[in-house]
């Protein structure tokens, strides 16, 4: 892959729908290229987003305490 | 802003503060819900990812780099990778579930949920339907390409076209 045919690829890897050869061609490819780099950081912020047109869905209540409890630091023992 | 009071919640996580870890619960468990809820569609999986994703924030706030996008594009990467993660664990078992039903309206629209949803509608059908077994599905090309019947050039094109639309209408992370 050329840096031209690698910075068409980036939307693609971005999203993640490469696959096979191009896949492992365009990973391989990418250390050498850092305008690809700075595309598929952009293009991933954007995949990032797309998140958002998702309605929002409130969980259960009792998840917010599963989450703390799981997450809660240990108290300090004592020696 | 929303985006404002999340940044500084991750700082305050970045410094071990736990209780910041339920106010920025509060503020985004729906958000992350909805997300997970529409890859997975099963309430008990969607509500297993978002335990995941919150638990990673605590443990990983320090990794979030503000130069690089929203904390909500952030949480929604997170939720993806993981959502999808679990969606290809449950094929490979072969287990579906009963769908849940998604999208509900409980929750108010900020105004970047209404322009990515505005830029998504404004997509043509075809281009839409591709991106979104990518981004939903977690399809790779070439499964895109037989579940539409289409040829796969076909199909790498819509995306990509659909893929450069969306930067020019979203424009650079705000």
């Amino acid at each position: 892959m050329n840096d031209e045919r690698l910075l068409e690829v980036v939307p693609l890897a971005a999203i993640g729908v490469l696959d096979g050869e191009e896949r492992s061609a365009f990973e391989s490819q990418l250390a050498a290229s850092p305008a690809a780099q700075g595309e598929l950081e952009a293009y991933r912020e954007l995949v990032g987003r797309l998140g958002l047109a998702t309605s929002p869905s409130q969980p259960a209540a009792a998840l917010r305490e599963r989450v703390l409890r799981e997450t809660r630091p240990e108290p300090p023992r004592r020696a | 802003m929303a985006s404002d009071q999340a940044a500084s919640l991750i700082r305050r996580l970045t410094r071990g503060d736990h209780a910041a870890l339920g106010e920025f619960y509060d503020l985004h468990a729906g958000l992350v819900n909805g997300l997970a809820l529409r890859i997975l569609r099963d309430r008990a999986d969607a509500e297993d990812t978002v335990q995941e994703v919150f638990v990673q924030v605590w443990q990983q706030a320090a990794r979030f780099d503000p130069s690089r996008g929203t904390p909500q594009a952030w949480l929604c990467t997170m939720t993806r990778t993981r959502a999808l993660d679990r969606l290809r664990r449950r094929a490979s078992r072969r287990e579906e579930p009963e769908l849940a039903q998604v999208g509900s309206t409980e929750a108010p629209r900020k105004e970047d949920s209404l322009a990515v949803r505005a830029a998504l509608d404004a997509l043509p059908a075809d281009q839409r339907q591709a991106l979104e077994l990518a981004y939903y599905e977690g399809l790779t090309q070439s499964e895109i390409a037989e579940r539409l019947a289409q040829p796969l050039g076909t199909v790498k094109t819509r995306i990509r076209t659909a893929m450069i639309r969306l930067r020019g209408v979203l424009g650079p992370a705000p």
